[in-house]
């Protein structure tokens, strides 16, 4: 879901892709209380940002600057919602997932600095739960994390995982950060090794 | 270069099923992104809700309408920039609408 939403709104305002992931998420909670989870939570998540996301696309498309490439198909009601849907189909989910790894191994961070981020954005981790599987401490790691996402924010768009040179550069760092994340869910080092086996399962978003 | 308006007709009558109306949505789409790249669009422009009002005359009446049964609706309207009318009236031959019976009527700007 924030892969996707930082497609359509842009690297630039990662900030406002986690109201609207926070946002569909407390919908949830109020709606499923109700009447009751529905049968496919995802889709249902899913699909409530997409609805946010077109609500901040057309309130904010004189004030904000969205998604580059997109731009002038964001303006207009002929173009605003097939768009939208487009990045939102299933095949375009899997791409937004590789170019959001990529995008997080940004070669001005830290390799640590790199899988904290990738377990807050994709995973959804908590600070608290990223620094248990670091063994590390709250304030260090949400410091670590604030300032890997203004790097990330600062970076003009997502990765192109499209340019085989690039990709291929950055490939090694993305494996590294992946066994890091899998190797702290089965060997972390944590007091609560019985909870670290759940980080190496627990669904990416 | 000159910039010509689009208006947009459909057909009176003219009804869609919501997986109907998913594709023209995608033969739309998919024509301003062919517009947009070959740098056509001034302004992509935006459709337009049946149903208004009419404001007319000296007297100022206002009454509703049009209405989605009327002839000749707008249903909408988009700003293109082309060497010549001509030129513009090709591109509107790409129009999803022309396959649903409507029209694209092709007007110059013109320059006060």
């Amino acid at each position: 879901m924030v892969a996707t939403l930082t497609r359509v709104l842009g690297v630039h305002n990662l900030a406002l892709v986690e109201d609207v992931v926070q946002d569909a998420f407390c919908r949830a909670l109020e709606m499923w209380k109700f009447r009751g989870v529905p049968d496919n939570p995802s889709a249902w998540l899913m699909a409530t940002a997409r609805n946010r996301a077109l609500d901040v696309l057309r309130s904010q498309r004189t004030a904000r600057k969205f998604a580059p490439g997109l731009g002038y198909l964001l303006e207009s009601e002929w173009t605003l919602a097939p768009a939208v849907d487009e990045l939102f189909a299933a095949d375009a989910i899997k791409d937004d997932l590789l170019r959001m790894m990529f995008s997080c191994c940004h070669p001005q961070l830290a390799e640590e600095a790199r899988v904290a981020l990738m377990l807050n954005i994709l995973c959804g981790f908590s600070v608290d739960e990223v620094a248990s599987a670091f063994v590390s401490g709250h304030a260090a790691i949400e410091k670590r994390i604030i300032r890997a996402k203004k790097v990330l924010a600062r970076s003009k768009h997502l990765f192109n995982v499209a340019v085989p040179a690039d990709f291929a550069a950055r490939l090694p760092a993305v494996l590294r950060a992946l066994y890091l994340l899998f190797s702290e869910g089965y060997h972390g080092a944590s007091r609560e090794t019985a909870v670290a086996p759940n980080y190496a399962t627990k669904p990416c978003a | 270069m000159s910039e010509y308006l689009f208006l947009y007709r459909a057909p009176s009558g003219d009804s869609a099923s919501p997986e109907q109306m998913q594709q023209i949505m995608q033969k739309w789409l998919a024509w301003f992104k062919d517009l947009g790249e070959k740098g056509r669009i001034k302004n992509m422009g935006q459709p337009l809700e049946t149903g208004g009002k009419v404001v007319s005359g000296t007297a100022k009446s206002v009454h509703d309408g049009p209405f989605a049964e009327t002839k000749d609706v707008v249903n909408g309207y988009t700003l293109v920039e082309t060497k010549d009318l001509a030129e513009a009236a090709e591109l509107a031959k790409g129009c999803p609408i022309l396959d649903r019976g409507g029209s694209v009527e092709v007007r110059p700007i013109r320059k006060m």
